[in-house]
This record gives structure tokens, C-alpha cells and sequence, in this order.
């Protein structure tokens, strides 16, 4: 016998809010359990390879600091260059003028 | 007959801006829009972002030109130039280990967009087209297990190199109507896992003439009398 099909009503979709809601709650309460095990695995690990966890970070935020300082040195000269390309440059509007009126005629600026 | 007819000064430019970020810190100098002389309809800013998490920002920004036709015409073609200069400088951080971390990665892209709109007496809109987005410019810092990246670059165009174009069309323009031509700009800057972005388009580098900014010279329109 075919079950007869009825609309949902409010009750039901305040059921349905609660059940995503007790999901929600597992799937982060799972996650938070996950990332807990996962320290705890790393730490171990890094104990039997004779490492800490801060050493390591150590390592990396100076590693970070090098490869910044770097960058800022690099973008100085990219700088440099820039400026020495736009000294060489004539003015806009010049540049626009030359450029269109080589191109198109008639024309008409209007502002 | 056909003709060209040139807009050089805007008559609106809007900026909007969205920063989304879990954890870091975040910077943005203030926005500065000028439209003050011919050409220079820029929007000028500054920004600097790092985060251990994610973080993102956008900037979008609408500079809008208004024709208003002298007599009854026929619409070919409308046109945007963009002219954007400045500088981006991304830094992305190695993994402190290899074990379930992961490295650092930021990005930065600019894209750019026109739209073209018809706007009768009534304040009604006939005719409206816009073209995609064209990516004009994207870097990225990828760091990895063993070494953090930076990466740096100036992005700089020349006249004419990037437009974009609605047309051929063939639209009908009343001498009431008015045509308005809007470029957009969209720069995007994201850092995740310890990695960092910084973009100037404000500095002048000393010389008073510069143009840093998300510039847009002018906008152009195809008729035909």
C-alpha cells in the first residue's frame, strides 16, 4: 500500500533546525577531536625526532623575516626602475594626443 | 557621418571595499578618488594584510562617464582605457613541519570590466551591455615545506594596452538620452597560513607626475550621425 504524502509542518521543520543544528555541533565537536589528536601525534613524532614544536616555528618565522627582507629589497630596485621609466615618459595627455590623432579623424573632445 | 567623441574626466567614481579575515592584522590607508583634472580619474590606495588563517580583500571601483549626445544618433561602439600603476610585494611562510600543516600561500589579482548604459528622459534604461571581467595582472607566493616565498612586482601598462569594448552594436540615441560608460576595476589580495600581502597604488615615487592608481584616462564612443 502506497504511504500517503503529506506537507511538512511546523513542528517537523522545527525538528529538521534541531537535527542540523545536533549535526552541526557533532561535525565540529569531531573536528576539534581530529585536530587534538593530530598535536598530540605531531608532538609525539617530533619528540622521537629530537625536535620541538617552537624550535620548528622558530625556524620558520625567521625563514619568513629572510624571504620579507628579501622581497623589500627587491621591490626597492623595482622602484628604482619604475621611476627611471617614467622620467623618460611624456606627459599624458601628450601621449593621448599623439596616439589618437595618428589613429582616428575627425574627432571631437567633448569635456 | 561617422565620428569619435572622448570623455577624459569622469563624472562619478565609486569605490567599494570588503576585507574578511578570521585572524591577522589588517591595513588600509585611506581611498583616495580623484577626478580633479583631465586623465587622472584615479582611485588611489594603499594595503597591507597577514593572517595565520585566511584573509581576503577586494576592492571594486566604478568610474563612470557620461556622454550626452547634440543631436539624434546611432550608438557603434563604446570603449574604456585602463591605465593601472603600482606595486604588489606577497610573502608566504614555510610550514613549521611537514607533518598535517600546511604552507603559506597569498595572491593577488586585478581584473577589469566595462559597462555601457542608455538612460532615456525618463530615467529609463533602453539598452544596457557589459563585457566579461579580463584578468590584467595576477601574482602569487607559494611557500612549501622547506622555504618561504616572496615574490614582488610593478604593475605598470601602457596607453592603449588595456581597453575593453562593447560593440559593434547599432542602437538608436535620441538627442535627450545619455550615454553613460562605466570601467570597473576589481583587485582581489588574498593570504592564507602565515602569508602576507602589501599593495601600493598611492605612492608618487617623488617625481609629482606619476600616475599610481587605478587610473582610467578616458572613455571613448563609436556614432553616427
Amino acid at each position: 500500500m502506497k504511504k500517503k504524502l503529506t506537507l511538512a509542518t511546523e513542528p517537523d521543520l522545527d525538528e529538521l533546525a534541531s537535527l542540523a543544528k545536533a549535526r552541526l555541533s557533532a561535525q565540529a565537536k569531531r573536528a576539534r577531536q581530529i585536530n587534538a589528536y593530530d598535536k598530540k601525534l605531531i608532538s609525539k613524532l617530533l619528540k622521537q625526532l629530537g625536535v620541538t614544536r617552537e624550535e620548528l616555528e622558530k625556524q620558520a618565522d625567521a625563514d619568513f623575516a629572510r624571504a620579507k627582507s628579501e622581497s623589500a629589497r627587491r621591490l626597492k630596485q623595482l622602484r628604482a626602475l619604475q621611476k627611471s621609466r617614467m622620467k623618460r615618459r611624456k606627459p599624458l595627455r601628450e601621449r593621448i594626443e599623439i596616439a589618437f590623432g595618428q589613429r582616428f579623424e575627425p574627432t571631437e573632445v567633448t569635456k | 557621418m561617422s565620428s569619435i567623441q572622448f570623455a577624459v574626466r569622469t563624472n562619478s567614481i565609486k569605490v567599494t571595499e570588503v576585507h574578511l579575515f578570521n585572524s591577522g592584522s589588517f591595513n588600509i590607508t585611506e581611498i583616495d578618488r580623484e577626478s580633479l583634472s583631465d586623465m587622472a580619474n584615479r582611485v588611489r590606495f594603499g594595503c597591507s594584510g597577514s593572517s595565520p588563517s585566511e584573509m581576503t580583500f577586494i576592492l571594486h571601483t566604478w568610474h563612470t562617464f557620461v556622454f550626452r549626445p547634440q543631436r539624434d544618433v546611432r550608438l557603434l561602439a563604446a570603449h574604456t582605457h585602463f591605465l593601472p600603476e603600482g606595486t604588489v610585494s606577497l610573502a608566504a611562510r614555510k610550514a613549521n613541519s611537514w607533518l598535517f600543516e600546511t604552507p603559506g600561500f597569498a595572491v593577488c589579482s586585478v581584473d577589469i570590466k566595462m559597462k555601457l548604459i542608455i538612460i532615456n528622459e525618463q530615467g529609463d534604461i533602453p539598452f544596457s551591455a557589459s563585457t566579461g571581467y579580463l584578468n590584467i595582472f595576477e601574482l602569487y607566493a607559494s611557500a612549501d615545506w622547506s622555504h618561504s616565498v616572496s615574490k614582488e612586482a610593478v604593475l605598470e601598462s601602457d596607453l592603449l594596452e588595456f581597453t575593453r569594448t562593447v560593440g559593434p552594436i547599432d542602437i538608436a540615441v535620441w538627442r535627450t538620452w545619455a550615454i553613460a560608460v562605466i570601467a570597473e576595476y576589481k583587485v582581489r589580495a588574498d593570504a592564507s597560513h602565515y602569508a602576507s600581502f602589501d599593495l601600493d597604488f598611492q605612492s608618487f615615487l617623488g617625481l609629482g607626475l606619476g600616475l599610481q592608481g587605478l587610473n582610467c584616462p578616458m572613455a571613448v564612443i563609436n556614432i553616427e550621425e
